[in-house]
């Protein structure tokens, strides 16, 4: 498991494979936050995104949290679960 | 003025501790401070203090030393570390290529888990890949971000009519450094050795089949070739410790002395395993193994020979140091270094390549510069790097010495 | 014994052979070298620090000389070197007072991974201190030797050593490098504070190396914990509020301050990480000295009781 730290709603996370250390902005601390919690599905975490930042999940939006879920992928904060069509973990 | 008694005991004072790390316990602080420098100019602070950790000695030593040792340790835990890290990219890397990839040396001592990667720095990652794919392989890393680590036309050139490597690849983020070899010798040597032969024999590793590591005899003479065919001595000391952990290891294995032997002579590599076995007993008194004793007698040089390289590797191995180095040292490291490229390049052409590196700088001196520049280059992408939208990102693991 | 005890001839022999110890802070450095100008700067800057005798361990081995070859007599130049080996390029030896001190700061940097090595000013009052994290330019120096003549002791300008086992930072107290204006706006202020001759045309212009309180020295091998975290900005214009800044942001921005932050790994995480739990964060423009040192002053109110015995 990462080590992260939140200060007034904003993550920094050390990455233990790479060393690095992220500030994760706000869209992606609210899918850290949310995923930490239990495995959700994509749809699940858009939907739970539009409702806490009370935005509409268009096809913009969509977008926006795709980028934000492959980035956090990326820095190996989330996964995919093996089975295909499961939920990403944290 | 230091007596030449004291130079003596100067020179032999890292080697002894070395062999006995329980000697250290009863030093006075100053012979510890030339302990500190010798080890740190021999790239082997990290290690002892890994082995007066295992001996339970280390809350012995006096605490300014020791500081220095644990911050030495503390070093090389982190170049482990990225060592793992760029593994894992370079894989990524080649993913689609679907080849064998060979660790060699350092890197292949820590993913296979064997003792001279405790208290390790890490310079570069060496790995070997079959010759007929190295254009694509090349072709791979320079799209996920690997650059040429050597710029000048000259030395790109030497690299790939000369030796068994491509040039250099350095991570233009990372900062790290990447030799991608296609044998263990250089093409020219007199006898050069089939790569195919040494991946036929190779080993997975365990947590990770995409990655092979040469068999032990194989990973025992590369390592011996390294140290004594490629005049470069700035990590002499710690290249024969690891001949010695690596014998060490391996020889508890049965039948394993002999295939060392048959390996040797099948391969024309007996003359780098002599040397090793001849320098592990005049510097680290560890005797030739006794089913080597009629190997070593058919692969002894003349009697003048031998006296010749040890007046050269008897200076060489010791650490760079100036409580280490005699009036001669400089010499027999410069001749060792002409031998080195002369066991690859004919005379006529060893000659302008050796007056073009005078006027320049020494493969010592590169090796530093370009540690240097490693330094230099993280310190450049620390200072720029600007928040980017979405996350910011402190101290990308890169390596450094 | 401190150096002042010594004699400018005395101290000029050792420095020749075989090199003059000096202790600060926590390091022991052995320094050689026979250049008269770093005698002369050593002789001033460092009369106030301890220089132990006798076979020491010395955590540095330092000696500045000219290079070998036309350079000794033809514009002239100095290299450092540290234990045998030059990690520079050589400068002009008119710059080997500062050569002294950026070659002592790169040993530690490079070697005293015993702790976070940060690229900020320190200061403390009441044994808290600030943090002062700045790239060049910031001011933080002359802020820093404002500061240390007004009230406040001085941990370093340059490096503070933050330790892996309580979080604490250790005093260096070391001269002060000051550029360019910096140099006539401290001279003009403080015209008790002794430097060093100027030095031109350095690769940050004009500097010249101020030496550091008596208090400072005297006290340099007690910590200090750290309590607030403040990066300055030096600006026409700046209104001298302290503004809290995020402290998701100092924790990025500390990273990219430190020389071996990536060398600690996790370990290092969770100290910046408590150090920043531990400390107020701000940003600060200010637009002069006196304005800067009200604003810090009012950090570090002095105790009541300190106030009423003096009444």
């Amino acid at each position: 498991m990462d080590s992260w730290r939140c200060w007034d709603g904003e993550i920094v996370v050390y990455d233990h494979c790479s060393g690095n250390t992220m500030k994760l902005d706000i869209i992606m601390s609210e899918v850290f936050r949310f995923v930490l919690r239990r495995p959700a599905t994509e749809a699940a975490i858009v939907a739970h995104l539009a409702a806490t930042l009370d935005l509409a999940a268009d096809a913009h939006f969509r977008r926006i949290a795709d980028r934000a879920l492959l980035r956090l992928h990326q820095a190996a904060l989330i996964q995919p679960l093996s089975s295909p069509g499961a939920p990403p973990s944290a | 003025m230091i007596s030449s008694h004291e130079v003596c005991r100067a020179r032999a004072l890292l080697p002894g501790i070395l062999r006995r790390p329980e000697s250290a316990a009863r030093l006075p602080p100053e012979r510890w401070d030339l302990v500190i420098r010798q080890a740190r100019q021999a790239g082997v602070l990290a290690r002892l203090c890994f082995q007066l950790d295992d001996l339970g000695l280390l809350t012995e030593v006096p605490e300014r030393p020791r500081r220095h040792l644990e911050a030495a340790r503390t070093l090389a835990v982190k170049h482990a570390r990225d060592v793992r890290w760029e593994l894992s990219c370079l894989c990524s890397a080649l993913a689609d290529r679907e080849l064998t990839i060979t660790l060699l040396k350092g890197a292949a001592y820590l993913m296979a888990d064997l003792p001279p990667a405790r208290g390790r720095l890490f310079s570069d990652i060496d790995i070997l890949v079959p010759r007929d794919r190295i254009d694509e392989v090349e072709e791979s890393l320079v799209e996920a971000g690997w650059g040429p680590g050597v710029k000048d036309a000259y030395d790109q050139r030497y690299y790939r009519r000369w030796t068994h490597q491509i040039p250099p690849l350095q991570h233009l983020r990372r900062g790290s450094v990447l030799d991608v070899h296609h044998t263990i010798v250089p093409p020219t040597a007199r006898t050069p050795v089939n790569a195919a032969t040494l991946t036929v024999d190779s080993l997975p590793l365990p947590l990770d089949t995409r990655l092979r590591v040469l068999a032990p005899a194989d990973m025992v003479l590369h390592s011996a070739v390294h140290l004594f065919s490629e005049g470069e001595f700035d990590r002499g000391l710690r290249d024969l410790l690891d001949l010695s952990d690596l014998l060490s290891q391996f020889g508890r294995r049965a039948g394993f002395w002999q295939s060392l032997d048959s390996r040797a002579e099948a391969l024309g590599l007996t003359e780098p395993l002599y040397l090793t076995l001849r320098y592990l007993d005049r510097l680290l008194a560890l005797p030739t193994p006794a089913p080597l004793h009629d190997a070593v007698r058919r692969w002894q040089p003349p009697a003048l020979s031998r006296s010749a390289l040890d007046a050269l590797f008897d200076r060489a191995l010791l650490p760079n140091h100036d409580s280490c180095n005699d009036y001669l040292s400089a010499t027999a490291r410069w001749l060792l270094y002409v031998r080195a490229h002369h066991l690859r390049m004919p005379l006529h052409l060893l000659v302008p390549h050796l007056v073009r590196k005078s006027f320049r700088r020494p493969a010592a001196q590169e090796n530093d510069d370009r540690r240097r520049r490693r330094a230099q280059v993280e310190q450049v992408l620390r200072a720029a790097r600007a928040p980017r939208p979405g996350a910011t990102t402190a101290n990308a693991a890169q390596m450094r010495e | 014994m401190k150096l002042s005890a010594w004699s400018r001839a005395a101290l000029w022999e050792r420095l020749r052979n075989p090199g003059l110890v000096l202790q600060t802070g926590p390091f022991t450095s052995r320094v050689r070298t026979s250049i008269p100008a770093v005698a002369d700067g050593i002789f001033l800057l460092y009369a106030d620090y301890s220089a132990p005798q006798g076979d020491v361990f010395a955590d540095f081995h330092i000696a500045l000389r000219q290079p070998p070859g036309l350079r000794r007599w033809f514009r002239r130049q100095v290299s450092f070197y540290f234990d045998g080996a030059a990690p520079f390029k050589p400068l002009p030896l008119a710059q080997a007072l500062p050569m002294l001190e950026w070659g002592l700061n790169w040993c530690i940097s490079n070697h005293a991974h015993h702790y976070l090595i940060i690229h900020a000013a320190t200061v403390e009052k009441g044994g808290r201190a600030i943090l002062l994290p700045g790239p060049p330019g910031s001011g933080k120096s002359t802020l820093t030797a404002f500061l240390v003549y007004n009230g406040w002791r001085l941990l370093s300008d340059e490096l503070a050593l933050l330790s892996l086992e309580d979080g604490s930072v250790s005093p260096l107290a070391r001269p002060i490098s000051l550029k360019n204006k910096a140099i006539d706006i401290i001279g003009r202020r403080h015209p008790e504070a002794r430097m060093s001759p100027r030095c031109e045309d350095t690769a940050k212009g004009t500097v010249a190396l101020l030496r550091a309180p008596r208090d400072s020295v005297a006290r340099s091998h007690e910590p200090a914990r750290p309590a607030w975290v403040v990066f300055p900005q030096y600006k026409a214009g700046g209104d001298g509020r302290l503004r809290p800044r995020s402290k998701a942001g100092t924790l990025i921005d500390i990273g990219h301050n430190a020389f071996n932050y990536s060398v600690h790994g996790k370990r290092g995480f969770d100290l910046l990480s408590q150090t920043i739990d531990r400390c107020d964060c701000y940003d600060f423009c200010y637009e002069d000295l006196d304005q800067a040192l009200a604003a810090f002053d009012g950090l570090a109110p002095v105790p009541a009781l300190a106030q009423a015995a003096s009444a």
